[in-house]
């Protein structure tokens, strides 16, 4: 417990390594025609440490779901009623990083899932400012940015008893336009308990399970079939 | 003791108000993390970093293929590479095409401006925007894409996808290949690739208990890609 104070310690007790909180993400996207626009979901996550992970990404035409029960992780397209499933033993950092590097698969702000936020988020830093005190929905929060070779990224943490994130800002300064994701963070829940059965995948009716690639090649290997003009 | 080793190189960059911020930074973060047990070193993987929102996948590698170089005279097409990006966004970003309308033997009176003639096994066909036609009484009816046909450009929102050593355009279910002459012509589908979307009309059909889509005699599997739903071209 690098890094803490006797209050943040005693607070990571009565937390026991669950949570449950909500983020509303907005994504700078190009458009095929060239337009910049703003992408948005929500995202709600329950973790319990070491093991558990329950995601959901909403969206008006996209739902998915992405659980992790301690020995496999399952995707779910709910708009199509499609599921698979990896094999990823171990905990949540492991699951992550399988999901993320074998598979290519996205979970969005993964960095507040893992088990040392502090040292994923620090550990590349080069620098960082203390830009001030700031509201962010209403809450008095201290509005943090640090630099990295490839991002800047930004922090709003809630200032007084219960200082977590509620603003998430990442740059992605080599990419074209420098685009940006943001999240905002709500719902902060360290006491509710989470059961067993949260982190349990159940196939919905009529569900299809359907295979999960590992991440793609850039020159896909196939065979070409005689077809009918 | 990476912290100290962090805190002591930031201290040489003599970053004073870095120095000030960290510790709030440090009194947050620790309430976020609990048991840590086992590292994790590795960063790597094919990853389109961007789609994140992540910190510590910040650096994954970027799937970027090359723009091959078209030849023969100026195009304007404009070739998407976003089949290796992963898009977990509310959002169609190719936009809807002309051939994204394709109804198979739909009936049209008259074809539309700017259309031009082709010939393919001795039978005529005529193409606009990426769907075909043949003639039909009273007018014409939409067909499906025929294997051979060139037309000067694929059509517009063509999606790159590299396969076999070959890149092809797909569009509208159609596999475009560029020839010698700068023309691109359609070849037989590749089977085992993977596609970001459906043909305009694919049905779905079952096969051997599995959900799967037909387009013009091609079966299309869903599968999973970087997390998303895509679908693997295959035969039965």
């Amino acid at each position: 417990m690098r890094g803490t104070t006797p209050r943040v310690t005693v607070l990571m007790t009565v937390f026991n390594g669950e949570r449950h909180l909500r983020a509303e993400i907005w994504q700078d996207i190009q458009l095929s025609s060239g337009q910049q626009i703003q992408a948005g979901r929500t995202l709600d996550l329950q973790v319990r440490r070491p093991n558990r992970l329950h995601a959901e990404v909403h969206s008006p035409r996209r739902n998915r779901e992405l659980l992790y029960d301690g020995s496999s992780i399952t995707l779910l397209n709910r708009a199509q009623n499609f599921y698979g499933t990896i094999h990823a033993p171990g905990n949540i950092d492991d699951a992550m990083d399988t999901a993320s590097e074998k598979f290519g698969i996205a979970m969005p702000l993964d960095d507040f899932v893992g088990s040392d936020p502090h040292k994923d988020l620090l550990e590349k830093v080069t620098s960082g400012t203390d830009i001030g005190s700031v509201n962010v929905m209403g809450i008095p929060c201290e509005h943090l940015a640090f630099s990295q070779n490839n991002i800047d990224w930004q922090v709003w943490i809630e200032k007084g008893a219960k200082p977590v994130p509620r603003k998430f800002v990442i740059t992605y300064k080599d990419e074209l336009g420098s685009p940006e994701f943001t999240a905002i963070f709500s719902n902060w829940d360290f006491t509710t308990q989470l059961p067993d059965f949260v982190f349990k995948f159940e196939p919905p009716p009529g569900a299809s399970k359907i295979d999960v690639k590992e991440l793609r090649e850039e020159n896909q290997s196939h065979k070409t079939e005689k077809q009918s003009k | 003791m990476k912290t100290a080793i962090f805190l002591h190189s930031l201290m040489q960059k003599r970053s004073r108000r870095f120095l000030a911020c960290v510790p709030a930074c440090l009194l947050a973060l620790p309430i976020l993390a609990a048991d840590r047990d086992g590292h994790r070193d590795s960063h790597g993987g094919s990853v389109e970093r961007f789609n994140h929102g992540s910190v510590r996948h910040s650096e994954s590698h970027i799937f970027r293929p090359p723009s091959p170089a078209f030849r023969g005279p100026d195009h304007h097409f404009v070739p998407r590479h976003d089949v290796f990006v992963h898009r977990d966004v509310d959002v169609d970003i190719r936009g809807p095409h002309f051939w994204h309308d394709f109804a198979f033997h739909r009936h049209i009176s008259a074809l539309p401006h700017g259309f031009l003639s082709l010939r393919i096994g001795g039978a005529p066909y005529f193409y606009w925007g990426g769907i075909y036609y043949q003639p039909a009484e009273g007018g014409y009816v939409e067909v499906y894409p025929p294997v051979g046909a060139a037309v000067p450009e694929p059509p517009e929102g063509s999606i790159q996808i590299y396969a076999g050593g070959q890149t092809y355009y797909y569009a509208g279910g159609a596999f475009y290949v560029q020839q010698p002459d700068g023309q691109f012509v359609i070849a037989p589908t590749p089977i085992g690739v993977v596609v970001p979307e459906l043909p305009p009309g694919a049905i779905e059909v079952n096969v051997n208990g599995q959900v799967a889509y037909q387009f013009n005699g091609i079966y299309y599997r869903p599968v999973f890609v970087n997390g998303v739903t895509q679908y693997q071209t295959f035969t039965p």
